[in-house]
């Protein structure tokens, strides 16, 4: 019998829905405090300066501007990150929803953008050439590709970049991941990727080239793509 | 006291300039590295009477960050400030040789308590090594 720890571990694996939605929202609450941090100086600024101005300090319109803006900007890039998360909890609503999947991507893409960053790598969603919508499990869908980006990271190097893009086929949907690297440090492990993949259903294979490796999720044709 | 110099390390612009600004007021001579190389870098030639250091960066991080500065100067002060609302983090930055630890918002007044307090230490252990290089050159000189 394994310990009181191996129990839970294995109860609460590292790849389970619960710690997807926790590491998503870690990432976005580290964002915001950051974001809320800055906010919060600056407005202590804004007092050091009203501080001055009854000492008989001038008040420099230039310096009070810039203020302004620095609160417009934080506030603007806080609101942005909360509508991201918003959009990305909603999307538990529903088992099963139908959904625009080039926005789907962009918003997971951004909503991982902090944590591929903390390893200097950064996520670009390929521009889209046309408008892709589906049906289908739209959480497990993102946490499919949290996976296998989580995966692509460990074996990332410093300036990488991985970039996400959809294409429709004959057999469904099909979702590319691909690591762009010259230099990549080992090869992905890609059991709990099938685990969340079969689960859906949906396939996921690898593939290892010269410019990188690629992933690729392929939904199949229930998943009513259009 | 004589002015303080510090150095401030986080990844956020805009959170540097503007703690840089406050900072100031408060006359304090502040140096800013947006990330953990270039604030070892500025370690090696500076003497800062504290550095205030993000425990969360990209590339090198804040704990990674500290190693390397207490081991280019060992009697750094190093002030660690962490977002992840744990007591954990900052005390294990303190077993690692940091002075302190602040959680992120950290309010401007605690923070000046603290570099103040660093400041202290480090003009201390800079008595305390003078005071052991001249026991050292008197003993060898007999006086």
């Amino acid at each position: 019998m394994g310990t009181n720890d191996d129990n839970f571990r294995e109860r609460y694996p590292a790849d389970s829905p619960t710690s997807f939605l926790g590491s998503i929202t870690a990432s976005v609450t580290h964002e915001l405090n950051n974001i809320l941090s800055i906010i919060s100086q600056t407005g202590g600024l804004l007092e050091d300066f009203l501080y001055g101005a009854k000492s008989g300090q001038e008040l420099s319109v230039e310096e009070l501007n810039q203020i302004a803006a620095k609160i417009a900007a934080q506030s603007e890039r806080g609101i942005s990150t909360i509508r991201r998360l918003n959009k990305f909890v909603h999307s538990a609503d529903f088992p099963v929803a139908a959904f625009d999947v080039y926005e789907t991507l962009e918003n997971i893409g951004s909503l991982m953008q902090r944590i591929a960053s903390l390893r200097k790598v950064t996520i670009k969603i390929e521009s889209r050439s046309e408008k892709i919508e589906a049906t289908g499990p739209v959480l497990e869908i993102q946490r499919t590709i949290f996976l296998a980006v989580k995966e692509l990271l460990a074996v990332a190097t410093k300036d990488d970049t991985i970039s996400i893009s959809a294409e429709k086929s004959d057999s469904g949907l099909l979702i590319n991941m691909h690591l762009v690297t010259k230099q990549r440090s080992g090869c992905p492990e890609l059991s709990q990727v099938s685990e969340a993949a079969n689960a859906m259903p949906a396939k996921v294979k690898m593939e290892i080239k010269p410019d990188g490796v690629y992933i690729v999720l392929s939904l199949p044709p229930n998943y009513n793509v259009t | 006291m004589a002015k303080c110099r510090i150095l401030l390390v986080d990844d956020e612009v805009d959170f540097l300039e503007v703690m840089t600004q406050r900072l100031v007021k408060r006359g304090m001579d502040v140096d800013t590295a947006t990330d953990g190389p270039t604030a070892i870098k500025k370690a090696e030639v500076v003497l800062y009477d504290a550095v205030i250091l993000d425990l969360a960066m990209p590339g090198m991080d804040g704990m990674e960050t500290l190693e390397n500065l207490l081991r280019v100067k060992p009697s750094l002060q190093v002030i660690v400030l962490t977002g992840h609302a744990t007591v954990e983090k900052g005390v294990k930055a303190v077993k690692l040789g940091a002075a302190d630890f602040l959680e992120k918002p950290a309010e401007i007044e605690s923070l000046v308590k603290k570099v103040e307090a660093a400041q202290a230490k480090t003009l201390a252990l800079f008595e305390e090594n003078l005071d052991k290089k001249i026991n050292s050159i008197t003993r060898k000189r007999g006086w």
